[in-house]
């Protein structure tokens, strides 16, 4: 078995599509400041696709763990999207209209001369099981889209909502599994 | 000089629907590791064991002629390696430690596919079959080795996630049924 990675580094080469179940914000909020720091190290522009809206305060609280925020949001480093900015089309999922979002925001990220982009999609924004079992169709797109690209997608998905046989749809639509634990992170391959 | 053939360590996990599933997927990981010159050892039941052994061949030999094929009951198995409700550290590593060495002496690799932690699970114990994995982990410190284990996925229904995921985190992989 690997071992386990120290909580402050999590090194992801380009091309990656990586899932994580959260069991709630503050391991989110952990999680995602090992992720951007490492994203910022690596010369990355680093999205926070959130899944709500969220105001300047809810902003500053979601990446309360990770200090350099507020520069890094200042000098467009770090960019918060909603999730309705980037998935949604009239109000509807539209994986197209998704897609392109990736696309638009990477091809953003190399012309403002950045080495690549770093993505963490937050989404507890999938409420039905319906809209989850959609979702795992495009994340299966989603994998092929990203391993030509100079690009990280992590997806973060709130553990509760979701049963094993969902769990295992999800883990085979990416290409690796990390899991939290209370002393660092532990990474499963999708083969 | 006899060159020493690298053996890593890999700890896979397959969840699957079907028994049919699982038998195509741990037939072709064994028999792939008899045609590469390892020791193939399967740990599992009566009906799995019949399987396996109509798919390998009951012999099981390499391409130079030699056994390679090594099956144990995992229903006689398990209560060797527990102490009451807990899995015990010695006594499992002194049951598959001959096997292990025998193995290094000759310098193979070997290939495991086991079905005792999922065993633990139909049992109610998932603390058990957890604590097991990490034995798994623990005896590949000293003797390297590839091993697969099966759990069908039915297991993990109506339990609480986390145990799902801490059985994903107890291996390097999670094998991914082709679409």
């Amino acid at each position: 078995m690997a071992p386990l990675e120290p909580m402050q580094s999590l090194a992801f080469s380009w091309g990656s599509h990586v899932c994580l179940f959260y069991s709630g914000p503050q391991q989110l909020r952990r999680f995602m400041s090992t992720y951007f720091d490492a994203g910022i190290e690596s010369g990355a522009r680093c999205i926070l696709i959130s899944a709500e809206h969220l105001t300047q305060k809810q902003v500053e609280s979601a990446l309360s763990g990770f200090p350099s925020a507020k520069t890094l949001l200042r000098t467009d480093q770090l960019r918060v999207i909603p999730y309705d900015d980037w998935y949604l089309y009239g109000g509807r999922f539209d994986s197209d209209h998704a897609l392109e979002s990736a696309h638009r925001q990477a091809e953003e990220a190399h012309k403002d001369g950045f080495a690549g982009l770093r993505v963490l999609g937050d989404f507890g924004w999938l409420r039905t099981a319906e809209e989850r079992r959609n979702f795992v169709e495009y994340e299966r797109l989603v994998s092929r889209h990203i391993e030509q690209g100079r690009l990280v997608g992590l997806c973060a998905y709130p553990a509760s909502c979701w049963n094993p046989d969902a769990m295992l749809n999800v883990m085979e639509s990416h290409h690796q599994l990390i899991l939290p634990s209370a002393a660092g992170w532990k990474r499963c391959r999708m083969v | 000089m006899r060159r020493r053939r690298e053996q890593s360590h890999g700890h896979s996990v397959h969840f699957y629907e079907s028994g049919r599933e699982l038998q195509r997927r741990v037939g072709s990981y064994l028999n792939e590791g008899i045609l590469s010159g390892a020791s193939v050892l399967a740990i599992c039941t009566t009906g799995a064991r019949l399987v396996l052994a109509e798919t390998l061949g009951v012999t099981a030999t390499g391409t130079d002629g030699v056994k390679r094929y090594t099956a144990l009951d995992s229903r006689a198995f398990l209560p060797g390696v527990m102490k009451g409700q807990t899995p015990n550290w010695p006594a499992f590593r002194k049951s598959l430690a001959p096997l292990l060495a025998a193995a290094a002496a000759e310098d193979r690799p070997v290939r495991i596919y086991g079905d005792i932690v999922a065993q633990l699970w139909a049992a109610g114990a998932p603390g058990a079959a957890l604590e097991l994995e990490e034995f798994w982990n623990r005896l590949a410190s000293y003797h390297p080795f590839q091993l697969l284990c099966g759990y069908p996925l039915s297991l993990f229904r109506n339990r609480p996630a986390d145990l799902f995921l801490e059985t994903c985190g107890t291996h390097d992989e999670v094998l991914v049924n082709a679409a």
